[in-house]
């Protein structure tokens, strides 16, 4: 119990980063990080650190949210008036490099409509490699696919982003 | 070599660091709901947990077959139901009676119960 407190302690605000951002629900993600950490406590007899213990860790809670995407597919969602960040559950972090003509807020709130308008697989590629800051090797074993294929869904990611957010990125 | 264009580039971190400014920390009561709820399933006695799983299955099957029963019967209530009896030709040949001893048809097209032909000139 004390390593699975100690795995939470150093990769809890990941998983968290990572499921609220992919299920843009506080109460949905904190479901999906709790489950995940059930199954790690289950599955540690099984680990033998192949792929590192955050990429083994993330690579649960995206199959736990991809899971739960998929169940959700019919529902309506969030309702776009919703400020997503609140809804997300997810703080403006403290960046040394921001542009202070921008209002940190109303940006990143489009950032993460626009986020949300991506399909899944370019979520989970963009979340993991640019808000979490794995590298591609890491990317491509948390999602179970070839680094060729991140690279692929990242570029398309970072596009829709780009033309969805060309008002904010062009100042 | 970088092909990218200045400002393209400068696009590009943009956007890198918006979307690194956002994030989610480390709740602690997430982890307090998480310990409470591996310590009770490891606190369930291991004969209980045991006993679970064929109380379990046999609720399953009580429900299944209570499930079944009722639709059987509500089908049988229906009113859609057939309002004749389904039979097949030859019990219906058989039961109109009197095929089987019915005098065989007269020879030639004659009409039954007319004089026989006996043959012979007129």
């Amino acid at each position: 119990m004390e390593a699975l407190g100690e795995v939470y302690r150093m990769l809890g605000a990941a998983m968290l980063t990572l499921a609220r951002s992919m299920l843009r629900d506080r109460d949905e993600a904190d479901d999906i990080v709790e489950e995940a950490l059930l199954r790690i406590r289950r599955a540690a007899p099984g680990f033998r650190g192949e792929r590192g213990l955050r990429t083994w860790t993330l690579r649960i809670v995206a199959n736990l949210c991809r899971d739960h995407l998929r169940r959700r597919r019919f529902s309506a969602g969030p309702p776009e008036d919703l400020d997503p960040l609140e809804a997300a559950g997810l703080r403006v972090e403290p960046v040394a490099e921001w542009d202070e003509a921008m209002d940190r807020r109303t940006v990143l709130a489009a950032l993460e409509r626009a986020i949300a308008r991506l399909p899944a697989e370019q979520r989970e590629a963009v979340v993991l490699r640019d808000r979490l800051g794995l590298s591609y090797e890491e990317v491509a074993a948390t999602l179970g696919v070839s680094e060729g294929a991140v690279k692929s869904r990242l570029f398309r990611a970072r596009e829709n982003l780009k033309r969805a957010m060309a008002a904010w990125l062009e100042t | 070599m970088d092909t990218m264009d200045p400002r393209e580039r400068e696009r590009d971190e943009r956007l890198t660091r918006m979307l690194r400014a956002a994030g989610a920390e480390a709740d602690p009561a997430l982890w307090t709901r998480a310990r409470a709820r591996i310590e009770a399933l490891e606190r369930t006695p291991g004969p209980l947990a045991w006993l679970m799983r064929p109380v379990g299955l046999a609720g399953s099957l009580a429900l299944f077959v209570a499930a079944a029963g009722m639709s059987s019967a509500l089908l049988r209530a229906l009113p859609w139901q057939q309002p004749y009896e389904v039979v097949t030709l030859t019990d219906q040949l058989l039961s109109e009676g009197s095929y089987a001893d019915a005098e065989p048809p007269a020879a030639n097209g004659a009409a039954p119960g007319a004089a026989r032909d006996s043959g012979g000139m007129p």
